[in-house]
């Protein structure tokens, strides 16, 4: 075979691959609304194509398959077959096996398969409906065929129904396949590695640093011809590092369309009526973030479905309507990246949370908790909040997990619950990892960089506002709100001679946390480019990169969030310290 | 000559010491250092080796040597696997082959356990040098201070 067409297969593969979320959308739709006949006609279309090219690029088998495929629901499009929530479930089976098989190829582009069990069944479905289809496969293989990517191409099929009807397919071809698929975007697209991106973004990075080297440099020169080229070559500057950061953003619809999939199977497994709402969906963010984010949403939209929604009869006893709803929206929010997964459910109950933390030994029995600090046991690893275990849900293993992989993306988790109405979980994240708007601030001759995104205001310190109280600390008054203060130099060791008069607070707010931090000044605001630190850095509490500065010395990034939550923020002597409750 | 047996030679405090050369991505005159908060004292701090944040340690102080300052001083940028960090020496000398025939074992070896990072003993021009593992001297111990302290403010 020659190198040409390998390359057309593997186009033809990424090809497929996408043509197969489309397709897993439509049949959903299909069960919604069986008698769409333009959904129909694109699942048609696409089953269409799919025929056409695997046969063009030489995937014999999978052009086999597809043939059969197409037929099958050629018969559905023309009414012969009624698409019933089985044949539905079928369609998604054979959707499944066709992406399994893409994937397959995707690793060895001479891989065989076996095709005619399912070939089999379409006959049977197709032959006669009377033959009671087959129910769907247990769930608890589609469920775990979710998590993790399926290498084995063990198809998980149904005992054959009793009848074994086997009368040839009518290889009837298609009429109306004239429409041949229109291109939807009228812009041009080309494919670019994600390497050459990420090398783009990585010399972007070094020239934004630069930039501001440049610029240090030339507020000591009086040549204003050069200040004002090396304006203008900053905007640009600044165009570009926008620019390249937009390549990397991709909009969330596709994770969010996996979830309908995921929704449905967990939802019939026990045996739920739930609707999954979508909002936002064209939200983009970093590619980075929208991989990882993938994991810890399905395990909270499983959640939702499993422990959130009640079941039906305990609805209708509540008075609610017995079909669940989970919405699943994407927003932006003051430059981060906002995704909520909310249930209608029974809401998290704060003491059935604490007196089950307290069984397993995870809380004191006599903690006090606020309804916010119980909702956020869940989040503690070894925690289960329904009775039985079930199949879906998995064991409580993952709720600690899907918080850890929400931090370590520097996002955030918040639970909104009311009992009876239902959950909410927020996750809030930032919209990329690579550069981020910064504050400079100063403690002494020491530059601590701070992320913008974590301080709500900055002020001057009155000496006036700031009370010092045994057992509590230094409080500061802030309108009507008492905060907390904190000095980042206490925490550092670097004693500083500066008078709280001419010092800055940072009012920093988090997940119902608020605390003011101190620092003697603030240099500026800036752009900075994220630089990882050697992993004899990485456990250094509060400190979560580097950067380089305009000068081109290094400064550490410092997360007050986190240095407040590891109870690291120490007060004033001869204060007691105070008890972080939110350790 | 294969680079498996070519050295960096070093001074430590008037001490030779040699380094395998293939653990050394480049040496650099001493930079200034961005210090980190709450590390140990041999923890020179950051800095930034063309737009990537490094830290550096000081190695005399690491292996209980006094220091020398002088002019030579020079950081030298180790690549241990992949693993960067930049060390700080009294002096560069040069790179010497060493037949592995003439490099004897650390004489010390079963007398302490402090000296686990002197892998072993060559004579040259009447001197002796130490053959340092760097990696010993530095990660496992550094990296347990740094715990170590994290222990010891939690607690």
């Amino acid at each position: 075979m020659s190198d040409f067409d390998v390359e057309l297969q593997t186009i033809f593969l990424e090809e497929a691959q996408s043509s197969l979320a489309d397709t897993e959308q439509c049949f959903l739709r299909l069960e919604q609304d069986p008698s769409d006949a333009e959904n129909l006609g694109k699942i048609f279309r696409l089953a269409h194509n799919l025929k056409g090219s695997s046969k063009a690029v030489g995937f014999d088998q999978l052009g086999e398959f597809t043939h059969h495929f197409e037929t099958f629901i050629l018969k559905i499009k023309n009414n012969e077959l009624a698409a019933s929530p089985p044949v539905v479930s079928f369609l998604l089976r054979c959707n499944d096996f066709l992406t399994q098989m893409i994937d397959g190829l995707k690793q060895d582009l001479k891989k065989q398969f076996d095709i005619h069990p399912l070939i089999q069944e379409m006959e049977q479905l197709s032959s006669g409906q009377a033959s009671a289809p087959a129910d769907d496969p247990p769930v608890a293989e589609v469920a775990a065929k979710a998590d993790e990517p399926a290498i084995e191409l063990s198809f998980a099929m149904p005992s054959p129904p009793a009848p074994a009807a086997t009368s040839a397919v009518p290889a009837a071809e298609a009429p109306g396949h004239g429409e041949a698929a229109k291109n939807k975007a009228g812009e041009e697209t080309i494919r670019v590695s994600t390497t050459k991106l990420e090398n783009l973004l990585n010399v972007v990075g070094e020239m934004v640093i630069l930039h501001s080297v440049l610029r240090e440099q030339s507020l000591k020169s009086n040549n204003l011809e050069l200040r004002k080229s090396l304006h203008q070559l900053e905007k640009i500057g600044k165009e570009i590092q926008d620019l390249s950061m937009s390549l990397r953003m991709l909009p969330i619809k596709p994770t969010f369309q996996k979830m309908q999939r995921i929704v449905r199977d967990t939802a019939r497994a026990i045996n739920k009526d739930i609707d999954l709402v979508l909002e936002g969906e064209e939200t983009e963010l970093d590619k980075t973030v929208l991989e990882r984010i993938g994991d810890p949403l399905v395990h909270l939209v499983r959640n939702s479905v499993d422990h959130g929604i009640e079941t039906a009869d305990v609805r209708a006893a509540a008075g609610k309507n017995t079909r669940g709803r989970v919405r699943l929206s994407a927003y932006h929010r003051s430059g981060r990246l906002v995704i909520e997964v909310a249930d209608d459910g029974g809401g998290l109950n704060p003491e059935k949370l604490k007196h089950k933390a307290v069984q397993k030994g995870l809380i004191q029995p006599h903690a006090q908790l606020s309804d916010r600090e119980a909702w956020g046991l869940i989040f503690l690893p070894g925690f289960s909040t329904k009775e039985q275990v079930t199949e879906v849900s998995g064991r409580g293993v993952g709720m600690d997990v899907v918080k850890t992989n929400i931090q370590e993306l520097g996002g955030e988790v918040e639970i909104e619950s009311a009992l009876g109405q239902g959950t909410t979980f927020r996750i809030i994240l930032p919209l990329t990892l690579a550069i981020i708007e910064g504050l400079v601030t100063t403690v002494e001759n020491h530059r601590f960089v701070i992320p913008l995104s974590t301080v709500a205001e900055t002020l001057s310190l009155k000496p006036s506002q700031v009370h010092h109280r045994s057992g509590l600390g230094d409080v500061f008054l802030l309108r009507d709100e008492n905060l907390p203060l904190f000095r980042l130099g206490d925490y550092f060791s670097i004693p500083s001679r500066n008078q709280d008069a001419t010092s800055i607070v940072l009012v920093v707010r988090s997940n119902g946390n608020a605390f003011g931090l101190v620092v003697d000044d603030i240099l500026g605001q800036n752009q900075i480019v994220v630089k990882a630190l050697g992993s004899e850095l990485s456990n250094l509490p509060g400190v979560s990169g580097s950067t380089i500065l305009g000068d081109g010395k290094p400064s550490l990034i410092i997360e007050p969030v986190d240095l407040f939550k590891k109870g690291r923020l120490k007060t004033r002597p001869p204060a007691t310290a105070k008890g972080e409750s939110a350790a | 000559m294969n680079d498996l047996n070519r050295y960096l030679c070093l001074e430590l405090g008037g001490e030779s010491f040699a380094i395998p050369l293939l653990s050394v991505r480049e040496v650099i005159a001493r930079p200034d250092t961005t210090p980190v908060p709450q590390m140990p004292s041999a923890f020179l701090g950051i800095i930034n080796l063309r737009g990537q944040v490094l830290s550096v340690l000081d190695l005399r102080l690491k292996l209980s040597i006094k220091p020398k300052d002088s002019e030579e001083s020079a950081v030298i940028i180790l690549d241990l696997e992949g693993y960067r960090m930049g060390v700080l020496v009294d002096r560069v000398n040069s790179v010497l082959p060493m037949n592995p025939e003439e490099i004897s074992a650390n004489p010390m070896e079963h007398a302490t356990g402090k000296t686990q990072h002197i892998t072993g003993v060559f004579r040259h021009d009447e001197k002796l040098i130490l053959l340092l593992d760097v990696w010993k001297a530095l990660s496992g111990e550094e990296r347990a201070t740094v715990t170590q302290q994290q222990a010891k403010k939690a607690a």
